[in-house]
């Protein structure tokens, strides 16, 4: 068992890419006859748990916003916060970065591949 | 399912299993087999032998004389039984290798301990003769059938290893809670999608079957790293062998249940991680997908650890908006809704919700050790070589 950080960082976002492209990845092997009901009902239970995470991420950050809106109206006068409306704390911009950093990281990964992965040496079977 | 036991030479037990997934049971009797034409009595053997699992377990034990007898015990209550049952006595001083023996299972001891898991479960793998090898904890007890699941795995072309799903066997203090929605997590969500771009970051070390070959091949489980799962795990890959996740299969190691413990199992987890990615980083280059995983696995590692107990509270003090300090559990929904969707079946929900603040907590911990791992293995180059049990 890897001592990691389950949930933070690109490694959550990572997983979830990786199970919304599943249904993607297997409707392929669909095509090429490599697929089965197990199979798709395996692919949809852990899509349908990215995108549980996701919706609860929206709501989460809906919530907060709410939260912390009507704390600032109790803080400040209604009169300074009339022009104001509450929104989600999870912004896109941050999200993006975030998006940014895992590209980032998956395409020096590749980069480290071309320079130090050792050669495979072609079989002459 | 009925289950045959007969003791062998060495004083453990062997059996028959009728319900094998391998092959069809028999029934050919060794007086039926002499009565015969030399053709029956050679395919009765077949047969004979084709009703054996052909797998024998390895179950490495140190000073477990707490827990090992419910771990042999699970053994023998399974659905598909093994042709051995090998207890590693690794010089213990409790009585373990005494409580093993009584219950009727080979003990070996070597003579002097071999000062880790690992060489505690090479030490036994010489005298391994059957086509798989199963490596269980002396603290872990199976689900009745989870050596039937996970044997079936093996049947798969290419595969050198298959791992089950791990679930703390006490759930009551803070660090057994933390412990217990990590592997749920983990265990619900990350591992299957890891499965199924055919690459499980590490079969878990407390409850894998092995291909004996593929095993042997390899030297047995190295002891280079802290982590001998980890290791054995990404050279298979590099050999070009395939390795599975099976949920089915039920395994409850005994977690560490106080800080004590708990930071010796995060100190050896956290530098094994290292120590792997240092060993193995150029090998698993070639390998699709792996080299993403512990990439982004290293990037965390770093990043978010520092985020977590660096620049999160600066940034709140600098502030003064302790609000920023929501960004410690802003990713709930994350854990909660793969963890709440394996939970709620099993109605753990409750226990489940219970044990989430718990986790948070032994999140921030495993920073603290993963920091000081990549900071000790990486900058200053020493090398944790002392095995240290977590429990």
């Amino acid at each position: 068992m890897v001592a990691g950080l389950p949930g933070t960082g690109i490694g959550g976002i990572f997983f979830l890419l990786s199970a919304l492209l599943m249904p993607v990845v297997e409707f392929v092997r669909t095509l090429q006859g490599r697929s089965n009901l197990r199979r798709w009902r395996f692919v949809l239970r852990h899509s349908g748990i990215a995108l549980g995470i996701l919706g609860a991420m929206w709501a989460t950050g809906w919530l907060l916003g709410q939260l912390l809106f009507a704390l600032l109206r109790t803080r400040i006068s209604a009169t300074a916060t009339a022009a104001l409306h509450p929104h989600n704390v999870i912004q896109a911009p941050p999200l993006m970065l975030t998006l940014g950093v895992l590209l980032a990281v998956l395409l020096s990964v590749g980069i480290f591949r071309r320079l130090f992965a050792p050669r495979r040496v072609p079989s002459t079977a | 399912m009925t289950v045959h036991f007969s003791p062998n030479r060495e004083g453990g037990f062997s059996s028959f299993s009728p319900g094998s997934l391998l092959e069809k049971p028999s029934g050919v009797s060794s007086a039926q087999r002499a009565g015969s034409t030399p053709g029956e009595r050679e395919k009765g053997f077949f047969q004979e032998e084709s009703a054996r699992s052909h797998l024998t377990i390895i179950v490495p034990a140190y000073n477990e004389a707490g827990c090992i007898a419910d771990t042999i015990r699970s053994l023998k209550t399974q659905t598909v039984q093994p042709d051995e049952v090998m207890i590693v006595d690794d010089f213990s001083s409790d009585g373990t290798g005494d409580i093993a023996r009584s219950l009727g299972v080979t003990v070996l001891r070597p003579a002097a301990n071999t000062g880790s898991k690992a060489g505690a479960q090479n030490f036994a793998l010489a005298h391994v003769r059957t086509k798989f090898t199963m490596a269980i904890d002396g603290d872990t007890t199976l689900a009745p059938d989870a050596i039937e699941k996970l044997i079936a795995a093996m049947a798969e072309p290419g595969v050198a290893a298959a791992c089950g799903f791990v679930l703390p066997r006490h759930v009551s203090t803070l660090w057994e809670r933390g412990r217990y929605i990590e592997y749920m997590f983990a265990f619900s969500f990350y591992k299957p999608v890891q499965d199924y771009y055919t690459k499980p970051l590490i079969s878990s070390g407390c409850f894998s079957i092995y291909d004996t070959r593929a095993l042997k091949a390899n030297s047995g489980w190295s002891q280079r790293t802290m982590a001998e799962d980890m290791d054995l795990t990404w050279s298979f890959y590099q050999a070009g062998h395939k390795v599975r996740f099976v949920p089915e299969a039920l395994c409850y190691p005994i977690e560490p249940h106080n800080y004590a413990f708990m930071a010796k199992q995060l100190r050896r987890w956290s530098h094994g991680f290292v120590q792997n990615v240092m060993l193995h980083w150029r090998g698993i280059l070639n390998v699709p997908y792996l080299r993403f995983l512990i990439s982004v696995a290293l990037w965390d590692s770093v990043v978010a650890s520092i985020a977590y107990l660096v620049a999160l509270p600066i940034i709140a003090i600098a502030t003064r908006q302790p609000l920023w300090l929501l960004a410690y559990v802003i990713d709930l929904p994350t854990v909660l809704v793969p963890v709440l969707s394996r939970a709620i079946p099993r109605r753990e929900g409750i226990k489940a919700l219970a044990s989430i603040p718990a986790f948070f907590v032994l999140r921030t911990v495993n920073a603290l050790f993963l920091l000081e791992a990549l900071w000790t293995e990486m900058v200053l180059k020493r090398r944790l070589a002392v095995y240290e049990k977590g429990h």
